[in-house]
């Protein structure tokens, strides 16, 4: 019932980029950026529950209500970007896979690589979607062992709680470099290819009117689980690699606090954690491309259909796999477009939330279950959030050369 | 019909040269700022000595948790790997600044030997764990404890 959110969760929360920004943050600047998590969480609550809402209700994926609310033209530079995005996201959770199994077999990730495309080819092409959910949300409850690992490390729960409620920029690090990173984790907690899987996801497992509890269900705990995993493995990089002064920059970083509280047992838990996440947001991503486009060309589209029928859903899918596997395959460092996709994916932001806020308010579609002021005051709020996020995110890129 | 085309090749350029400027500012970010004065330069220093301090106490944690049984050789050889890398990364990025007068270069020259020295000590931990060799990385551990000392001292007050 909840595999959906959980796979979301998993595999669009906590993906490459939410493991990578957030052990960055907490070694850099321990948890005082906490806030930028917990917005961004509400931002996905908030905006997941309305998509799932208008999916449920009017049966209108994301991009359906993209072009039908922004027009072709303006719809169609969504969606250009959209998919430029999402390739550039699948690039980095291809390379997160392979990078986690390099871990564990000292194999060169590049090697890995196309085993690892043809293995998320696999799943969108012949994985039926209940299983892709519960395989992939299951394995990636590993990452609770960075939940469990803080009860078992020197933590200073109180100097912890101070630096989440006191924010505070440390003395070794500049303003612009603490908000891109703020930038860089809201980003990462909201990118558009989640709520467009989401989305898509309830009509695969055909949500009508009835299902509205569950899907909120899947949104109230999903979300919520994927922020709680990437606050853990924030103070856990605060409580062990921060006095240390290391600057993560490398996935084995990130894994090293589980290390050091359970041994091999926790380093297991945590590579496993780290396969299914990126797994799965690399099929996330590749099948979001997919739906988008099938979305907005009014194509047939889903993992649902036969791949017979749905034939351009299917080679759209192929085709950004490729395309994300030959960019790995240049060598490019995964962990640094990954910062660079969250940071411009954080830019086109407001383009695919603001059309969903539009439709959960039509009541030609949703009839009764339109936004309630509560909801309305919220989605204005993060979307006002989201704004500032998008004007920033590129100056601040640029100003402080991806975080240095 | 001409006004038209005129129109659309002047908004096409527009759009070419708005690219090429946004192309230029990123890969210009990307490039390592040069140091125009001895506090400058004396900056850079301390932010390598201090990237340098951050690389050696991972291999650090990687290789005593190798040492008590509590990660794989694989892991401890991929965070080790990595970090000899970066600590190159480190020593060309300062090689590539130019010292500004003759303070800076003897700052460098100070500077040199520690960061030399740290990266010399990661490559005797990577091959002492490639070769599953105890004593071998207990030596290099102690290497590498050893520099932090000469790093703290730059980070610091750049030396």
């Amino acid at each position: 019932m909840l595999t959906l959110g959980v796979m979301t969760a998993i595999g669009g929360f906590v993906d490459i980029g939410n493991l990578v920004t957030s052990g960055v943050t907490g070694a850099r600047f321990d948890v005082s950026l906490a806030w930028a998590v917990a917005l961004g969480t509400i931002g996905m609550v908030v905006y997941g529950e309305m998509a799932g809402r208008v999916t449920a209700v009017a049966q209108r994926p994301v991009f359906h209500v993209v072009r039908e609310r922004l027009g072709v033209r303006f719809g169609l530079l969504n969606l250009v970007a959209a998919c430029a995005l999402s390739a550039l996201a699948l690039t980095a959770e291809i390379g997160g896979v392979a990078l986690s199994l390099e871990l564990a077999s000292d194999v060169s990730y590049l090697l890995w690589v196309p085993l690892v495309a043809l293995g998320v080819w696999g799943v969108t092409w012949r994985m039926k979607f209940q299983y892709m959910e519960r395989i992939f949300g299951l394995m990636g409850l590993a990452l609770l062992v960075f939940v469990v690992a803080l009860f078992f490390l020197p933590t200073d729960w109180g100097a912890l709680l101070s630096s989440a409620t006191h924010p505070s920029v440390p003395a070794s690090e500049s303003y612009p470099t603490y908000f891109f990173y703020a930038v860089s984790l809201v980003g990462a907690c909201i990118v558009p290819y989640q709520v467009v899987f989401f989305s898509a996801g309830g009509l695969e497992e055909g949500w009508t009117v009835d299902s509205l509890a569950e899907m909120r269900l899947n949104v109230l705990v999903g979300f919520p689980l994927g922020g709680i995993l990437t606050l853990a493995i924030m103070a856990c990089s605060a409580v062990v690699l921060m006095p240390l002064q290391v600057n993560v920059s490398h996935l084995g970083e990130v894994g090293l606090p589980a290390a050091v509280a359970f041994g091999k047992a926790g380093l297991a838990f945590a590579l496993v954690g780290f396969f299914a996440a990126t797994f799965a947001a690399a099929a996330e991503t590749a099948l979001s491309t997919g739906y988008s486009m099938g979305q907005y060309f009014g194509w047939s589209w889903g993992k649902w259909l036969r791949p017979t029928e749905a034939p351009r859903f299917h080679v759209v899918v192929l085709g950004t796999l490729l395309l994300g596997t030959a960019f790995v395959l240049t060598t490019i460092d995964p962990i640094k477009v990954t910062i660079v996709s969250v940071v411009l994916g954080a830019a086109a932001i407001p383009l695919t939330y603001l059309p969903i806020l539009v439709t959960a308010n039509d009541r030609d579609y949703l009839g009764e279950h339109v936004n309630g002021w509560f909801a309305n005051a919220l989605g204005v709020l993060v979307l006002l959030m989201m704004l500032v996020v998008s004007l920033v995110a590129v100056p601040l890129l640029l100003w402080t050369k991806a975080g240095q | 019909m001409i006004f038209l085309t005129k129109r659309s090749s002047r908004g096409g350029d527009a759009r070419v040269r708005a690219f090429a400027g946004f192309a230029c500012t990123l890969a210009l970010s990307a490039c390592a700022s040069p140091a125009t004065s001895f506090d400058g330069y004396q900056g850079k220093v301390a932010a390598s000595a201090q990237a340098m301090t951050g690389i050696v106490n991972t291999a650090w944690l990687a290789a005593d948790s190798w040492q008590r049984h509590r990660v794989t050789s694989a892991y401890a050889d991929i965070v080790v790997t990595n970090a000899e890398r970066d600590a190159g990364s480190v020593l060309t990025a300062l090689d590539t600044r130019q010292p500004p007068d003759e303070r800076s270069i003897a700052l460098k020259d100070d500077a040199d030997q520690p960061l030399q020295d740290a990266s010399d000590a990661l490559t005797d931990l990577r091959i002492a764990l490639r070769r599953d060799d105890h004593d071998g990385v207990s030596h290099a551990m102690q290497m590498l404890k050893h520099e932090l000392q000469p790093l703290a001292a730059f980070t610091q007050d750049g030396g």
